[in-house]
C-alpha cells in the first residue's frame, strides 16, 4: 500500500499517492515557469479534473502515478504545450525591476535591486540598514512602497527581464532548472525570525499601553482630576477619547502579534488595522483638542472672575518702620510695596483672597491668606502703599519693593522668598535664605552687604561698594550661591578679604563681575 | 525545427507540425464559429477531427486568440463542478475566419491545379 496525501487540483479536492503527488507538482510548477500567463495553468488544471473523472477518480477519490503519467502524456509536456506558442515575447531585452523572491531575506526589494542594477547583495543590505539608522526610518517606508508597488519575478518570463536577459525557450528552460531552494529556505528562517520577534513586540506594546491607560485612570481618579477641572464635562469627554484612543493602541498591537503569530496577512485584517489607526488618531487628537479647549476655557473663566479690591489700613501704618510680608498657605504670592504718602492696599485676586495687617508700634505685619478657589489658581497680586521702610522680612512671598530715593534699608528672607528692587537707594542690607533670590539690577544701589545662603542668587547693577558673606561650608549638591554684578567702584569684599575686580569662582561661592544684565 | 533528419517519415512529419499549426487556428475558429464552446468540448471536437495529439497546445492557443481580440469568453453555471469558461468567436474573429476560409479554398484549387 502506497502512502497517501491530500491535494487540490483547481480546487477540487483528492488523495493523492505521495509520489504521484510529487510529480503533480513538478508539472505544474514547470507549466508555471514555462507561461507567463496564470489563467492557462488554472484552464490545464480544470480539464486535469475532467481527464481524471473519465478516468473513474472522482473528487475525493485517489489518484495513482498511473493517473498521472496518463494525464501527462495526454495533455503533454510544458515544453510541447508552451513549445513556440510565446513568439512576441522572444528575443526581447526588456529589463524591468522585480522583486527576487528567490534570493530575499524580506519581501526581495533588496535583493531584486541588486539582481536589477547587478550588485551585490550583501553589501546593498548592508547599505540599506546604514541608510535606514541615518534617515531614522525613512528608508524603511521606502521599502514598504517598493514592497506594495513593485511586482514579484514570479515567472521565468519575470526573472529573465529583472536580469535583463532575452526571453527564449532555452533561457526559459535554463531558468526553471536553477536551484534555489537553499536561498529561499534561508529566506524563509529569516522571514520567521522577524515575524516572532514583531509578534512578541507586539504583545509587549499592547500590554504597555494597556499598563498605561489603567495607569493614567488610576491617578485621573485618585487625584480628583476630573472633578477638579469638571467646569463644563468636557473633561469626562476628552478623558474618554484618551481612554479610548489608548484601547485603541493596545487594539492595534494586538492586532499586529495576531498577524505575525498565524503569517495572516490578508486584506481584511489590513482593512481592519487602517480603521483602527484612524479611529485612534481622530479620538486621540479630539482629546487633545477637547482638553486644550477645555484648560484654555477654564482659565477664561479664572481670569475673569479676577477681582480688584481696596482694604484700608490702620491709622497708625504711617509710622511703620519694619514691615514682615507673609504668605498664608503655599501657593505663590506676589506682594509689590510701593512707597507713598497715602498708605493703603489694593488687591487683584481671583475671591478667596484677603490681607491680614497687624501693627505693633512702629512694626507691623501683612499676611495674605487664601488659596483661590477649587477652578484653579492665579497668583495674586497684593499692592501696599505705605510709608519709606528701614526692614522688610519677606516669608514665601515675592516682593517687589519701589521707591524713589532713600538712604539705606534692610531686607532679610526665607527659602522661598523672592525680592525685586526698583529706585535709589544708598545703603542696602540683605540676608538671603537657601535658594532665595534679590534682583536688583534696575535699582541705582550705593553700598551693598549681602548675606547669602546655600543657592542663592542675587543680581545688582553697578554699585559702589560690595561686602559679601557666605557660609564658609561648601553646598554639598554643588549648589553654591552665585552674585552677579555689573561694576564696582572699589575693591569687593568677600567673607572679609579684599579681593581685586574682576570674577571670582570658589567651590563655595561664585562671584560674576561685569555682567551686561540690564 | 533547426535540426536536419535523415529519416524521411520524421522529416515530412515535421513539415506537416507546421502545416498544422496554421491550420489548428482555423479549425479551432470554426469550432467555436457556431455556438459558445466549452474548452473539453473543442478539445473532444478537434480529437474526433483528429486534429489533436497533445491536448495541453490548445489552451496557450485560446489565450492567444483571446488576446487578439478573434475570441471572447463567458463563464456559465455547470451541473458538475464549477463553472465552465465558454468561447466564442467576436466579430473580428467572424472576419478573420471568413478570409482564412478564402484562402484555404484558394489553396485547394492550386493543389486541385498541380
Amino acid at each position: 500500500m502506497k502512502e497517501i496525501t491530500r491535494i487540490h487540483i483547481a480546487k477540487v479536492p483528492y488523495e493523492i499517492e505521495v509520489d504521484a503527488k510529487k510529480e503533480f507538482e513538478q508539472y505544474i510548477d514547470t507549466l508555471e515557469r514555462y507561461t507567463s500567463d496564470d489563467e492557462v495553468v488554472m484552464d490545464i488544471e480544470i480539464r486535469i479534473t475532467e481527464i481524471l473523472e473519465e478516468r473513474g477518480v472522482k473528487p475525493d477519490g485517489v489518484i495513482t502515478k498511473a493517473d498521472i503519467e496518463a494525464i501527462e502524456s495526454q495533455v503533454g509536456s510544458p515544453e510541447e504545450i508552451v513549445g513556440d506558442e510565446t513568439p512576441g515575447q522572444l528575443e526581447v531585452v526588456d529589463k524591468k525591476l522585480y522583486r527576487d523572491l528567490d534570493h530575499s531575506l524580506l519581501g526581495g526589494v533588496i535583493s531584486g535591486l541588486a539582481t536589477y542594477f547587478n550588485l551585490d547583495v550583501v553589501l546593498l543590505r548592508v547599505l540599506f540598514v546604514v541608510l535606514a539608522v541615518i534617515t531614522s526610518g525613512f528608508a524603511l517606508l521606502v521599502y514598504l512602497v517598493m514592497w506594495l508597488m513593485v511586482p514579484a519575478a514570479n515567472t521565468a518570463v519575470d526573472k529573465l527581464r529583472l536580469r535583463g536577459r532575452p526571453v527564449t525557450v532555452q533561457a526559459i528552460r535554463a531558468a526553471s532548472q536553477e536551484d534555489v531552494s537553499s536561498s529561499r529556505r534561508r529566506g524563509a528562517a529569516f522571514r520567521s525570525a522577524l515575524l516572532y520577534i514583531g509578534g512578541v513586540s507586539a504583545v509587549i506594546g499592547a500590554l504597555l499601553s494597556l499598563l498605561a491607560v489603567g495607569g493614567a485612570s488610576i491617578s485621573i481618579f485618585s487625584e480628583g482630576i476630573l472633578e477638579q477641572y469638571g467646569v463644563s464635562g468636557s473633561w469626562t469627554i476628552a478623558y474618554g477619547l484618551a481612554v479610548l484612543s489608548g484601547l485603541l493602541l493596545a487594539v492595534l498591537f494586538s492586532l499586529i502579534a495576531y498577524a505575525c503569530f498565524r503569517l495572516d496577512f490578508t486584506k481584511r485584517l489590513i482593512a481592519v488595522v487602517t480603521v483602527v489607526i484612524i479611529t485612534g488618531m481622530v479620538s486621540f487628537s479630539a482629546a487633545v483638542g477637547i482638553g486644550i479647549f477645555g484648560t484654555w476655557q477654564s482659565q477664561g473663566l479664572l481670569q475673569s472672575s479676577v477681582e480688584t479690591n481696596r482694604f484700608d489700613l490702620p491709622d497708625n501704618f504711617g509710622s511703620v518702620e519694619e514691615l514682615e510680608l507673609a504668605a498664608g498657605a503655599s501657593y505663590p504670592v506676589s506682594i509689590e510695596y510701593i512707597v507713598d504718602k497715602d498708605p493703603r492696599m489694593i488687591l487683584e485676586s481671583i475671591p478667596g483672597f484677603e490681607p491680614a495687617v497687624k501693627v505693633v508700634g512702629s512694626k507691623a505685619e501683612i499676611k495674605l491668606n487664601g488659596s483661590g478657589d477649587s477652578r484653579g489658581y492665579l497668583e495674586p497680586v497684593l499692592k501696599v502703599y505705605g510709608p519709606e521702610l528701614k526692614r522688610v522680612v519677606a516669608r514665601d512671598v515675592t516682593v517687589n519693593y519701589q521707591v524713589k530715593h532713600q538712604d539705606e534699608i534692610d531686607i532679610e528672607f526665607n527659602s522661598d522668598a523672592r525680592a525685586r528692587l526698583s529706585g535709589r537707594i544708598d545703603n542696602l542690607k540683605a540676608i538671603l535664605g537657601e535658594g532665595g533670590s534679590l534682583e536688583a539690577d534696575d535699582a541705582t544701589i550705593g553700598a551693598v552687604e549681602v548675606i547669602q545662603s546655600h543657592g542663592s542668587a542675587v543680581e545688582l547693577g553697578n554699585i559702589r561698594s560690595l561686602t559679601s558673606t557666605h557660609q564658609d561650608a561648601c553646598p554639598s549638591d554643588g549648589n553654591k550661591p552665585t552674585l552677579e554684578v555689573g561694576s564696582i567702584a572699589d575693591e569687593p569684599t568677600v567673607n572679609g578679604k579684599r579681593l581685586p575686580h574682576g570674577s571670582y569662582d570658589t567651590p563655595c561661592f561664585e562671584l560674576i563681575y561685569g555682567s551686561d544684565i540690564d | 525545427m533547426k535540426e536536419y533528419n535523415t529519416n524521411a517519415s520524421e522529416y515530412a512529419e515535421s513539415l506537416a507540425t507546421q502545416l498544422r499549426k496554421g491550420f489548428l487556428v482555423f479549425c479551432v475558429l470554426k469550432v467555436c464559429s457556431h455556438e459558445p464552446k466549452y474548452t473539453s468540448d473543442i478539445i473532444a471536437r478537434l480529437r474526433e477531427a483528429e486534429m489533436v495529439v497533445v491536448e495541453g497546445t490548445i489552451y496557450p492557443l485560446l489565450s492567444r486568440l483571446q488576446r487578439d481580440g478573434l475570441l471572447v469568453h463567458e463563464w456559465q453555471e455547470s451541473m458538475q463542478g464549477p463553472p465552465r469558461k465558454y468561447y466564442r468567436l467576436s466579430d473580428f474573429g467572424h472576419e478573420i475566419m471568413d478570409q482564412l476560409q478564402s484562402r484555404i479554398d484558394e489553396l485547394n484549387q492550386t493543389l486541385e491545379k498541380l
